[in-house]
């Protein structure tokens, strides 16, 4: 009976060697496809520093002086205005806003490419928190993207591969449970995207944005359970830019079809109606902490408003 | 039927091969420890280390030995928040530092290529008063939320720092906070504040919003003169006095150097020129004036 015990630790251990192997080595299958998602979480971004009017930005702040052209006197290098340059993807033909710190600083119309940029000039060297943002043909905006970059004086900082993560809407607000639901929005063209739907299981589905960088997907309901579920996306293009996660919206599984009334931007966090979530409605939860005087500002319906109530605000913040 | 060894078995791979997501975070002191002189002034700095996860509010509670530091001061000019709920507040009585605030879209870490120091929520000035062994911790209390849009409070481990206090003085004690005081010569970035009216604010009436950073030292105060009323401390969102709105309405910010930024938002109701009492005080002189010279003239 031990003898029989013990062959049967040993197949386990044996089985749970070979499984680890299989899946978990550095360069398998199961691996790779953790490291996709890993690395789905932000989208590569890179920090070049230009400190002189050369061409070619280093990519470290000290590079300093140096180079040009030897011979004597004239040709100095000029120093450039301490100012960022922002380069990225987003939605042809959309409208691209840059926050500095939390405000809408910049603002841009994306190419028929998608490619967008935006230089801020004028700023003191220290951290900022630079945040970016786009709008679809439908008005719909997308999630933001935050990022914390160190600007030195006196040099042109250049923030490139930013990927602006899809818009997302839904043709109902309740699907019937076995019918579908769209789930559409916009992207960069010919973009992966990959759509989450949460329930108690995770599901994902794949398609591929037009040559305007629209998308469709349709969501058979007969896996979920009935109740309330939620759905993002994101894009990527060749596995080599990957944008962040979408916002998150809500619908419900039930017994009816309810169409979605189009809703263009932020619900949550909008405290004032005038849709966008910037100071003012900070100002309004600022004022409402605590107990709330107006249960608007309890976004969680705790009963009080605080840390967690803000926190959603800033999931939703436009500036 | 599954005996034990095979039910621990499966757990073992279910556990490897299907971790479940642990969102968590760090929150930091750097540096860990050091040895300083009684009377030297130097710094910790409160740092977050998200673990690739994205979080976008913080609440962070401190408590130090306060028989043996002195906390003189919170530089927050390089912090990553930008949104502040509570600004940094320091009570010595207690030996406790508390803050709280948020970043809009999440810090979701430091930029690999990004030449500058990151994670820096806050620097704390202790001054070192007495010798011993000084622990400065994270309390229970202190939390951080994912940027997942539902508030959600992720993992947090917190890690403090020991300093060793010697009770030999320095000849020139060390003082961090006056160096950097002495190089901040740039005033808070150039702003500007917003009159708002909502019904659920104030009950209705008339508030001013206003928000700017200072990227050395950090803003420090702000101060607020409507029309000829006197310069007084004031925070975001403030209730304005004159709800007329016929006066210009001054901001200014001010930061740990004492380097200064104004903002101004001029009168949405200009008093027309017969409002206006200064008016009417010089034309009721003239009036004497004119008088007085008619007189003389009629005198004569």
């Amino acid at each position: 009976m031990n003898l029989k015990k013990e062959k049967t630790i040993f197949a386990g251990i044996v089985f749970f060697l070979i499984i680890f192997f299989l899946f978990c080595a550095p360069d398998s299958k199961f691996h790779i496809l953790n490291e996709v998602f890993a690395a789905a979480q932000s989208t590569t971004l890179t920090v070049t520093v230009q400190t002189s009017s050369s061409p070619s930005p280093s990519s470290s702040s000290s590079g300093g002086g140096g180079g040009g052209g030897g011979g004597g006197g004239g040709g100095g290098i000029i120093a450039p205005a301490t100012s960022v340059i922002f380069e990225g993807r987003a939605y042809p033909k959309s409208a691209v806003t840059l926050l500095k710190d939390a405000q809408i600083a910049a603002a841009t119309v994306v190419g028929a490419d998608a490619n967008f940029q935006i230089t801020l000039p004028n700023l003191s060297g220290g951290n900022y928190i630079f945040s970016v943002y786009g709008e679809d043909k439908q008005g719909i905006r997308s999630s933001l993207l935050t990022f914390p970059v160190s600007v030195i004086a006196g040099a042109a900082t250049k923030v490139s591969g930013i990927f602006i993560a899809p818009t997302i809407a839904l043709d109902k607000s309740e699907v019937k449970k076995g019918e579908n639901i769209a789930i559409f929005g916009q992207s960069t063209p010919q973009s992966d995207i990959v759509i989450s739907v949460n329930s108690e299981e995770e599901f994902f589905g794949k398609t591929i944005s037009d040559k305007d960088g629209v998308y469709l997907y349709s969501f058979d309901s007969s896996l979920l359970e009935i109740g309330r579920h939620f759905t993002k996306s994101k894009a990527s293009i060749g596995n080599q830019l990957v944008s962040n996660w979408s916002n998150l919206v809500g619908f419900n599984v039930g017994a009816k079809n309810i169409y979605a009334i189009p809703q263009k931007n932020a619900i949550k966090g909008n405290l004032n109606n005038d849709n966008n979530v910037n100071l003012v409605d900070f100002s309004i939860l600022l004022y409402n902490w605590g107990k709330p005087k107006n249960p608007i500002a309890d976004f969680n319906y705790d009963g009080k408003v605080n840390l967690s109530d803000f926190s959603i605000m800033l999931y939703y913040w436009t500036g | 039927m599954i005996n034990q060894q095979s039910k621990i078995i499966i757990s073992v791979i279910i556990f490897v091969l299907f971790p479940v997501a642990t969102f968590a975070a760090t929150l930091y002191l750097e540096p860990s420890s050091g040895q300083y002189q009684s009377g030297d002034i130097f710094t910790a700095e409160v740092k977050m280390d998200t673990e690739k996860d994205c979080i976008n509010a913080v609440e962070a509670n401190l408590n130090y030995d306060k028989d043996i530091l002195q906390a003189v001061d919170f530089n927050y000019g390089q912090s990553i928040i930008t949104l502040w709920v509570k600004p940094p507040e320091i009570n010595q009585k207690s030996g406790r530092i508390s803050f709280s605030g948020g970043i809009p879209g999440g810090y979701c870490g430091k930029i690999l290529s990004d030449p500058g120091a990151a994670q820096i929520l806050g620097r704390i000035f202790f001054q070192a008063s007495n010798k011993g062994e000084a622990k400065v911790d994270f309390l229970d209390s202190s939390q951080v939320l994912l940027n997942d849009g539902l508030g959600t409070p992720a993992k947090l481990t917190a890690q403090g720092s020991i300093f060793d206090i010697s009770p030999e003085k320095s000849e020139v004690p060390k003082n961090k906070r006056q160096e950097e005081i002495g190089k901040d010569n740039i005033p808070p970035e150039s702003f500007k504040a917003e009159i708002h009216q909502e019904p659920s604010v104030f009950d209705g009436r008339y508030f001013i919003v206003f928000f700017t950073a200072d990227k050395q030292t950090g803003v420090d105060y702000y101060e607020i003169k409507e029309g000829k009323r006197e310069w007084k401390t004031a925070q975001s969102p403030y209730l304005l006095k004159n709800q007329k709105l016929t006066s210009e309405i001054k901001i200014k910010a001010v930061d740990k150097a004492g380097n200064e930024q104004v903002a101004a938002i001029e009168p949405s109701y200009p008093l027309r020129w017969y409002e206006q009492s200064l008016i009417w005080a010089i034309m009721v002189i003239i009036g004497i004036i004119g008088y007085l010279i008619w007189k003389k003239f009629k005198n004569k």
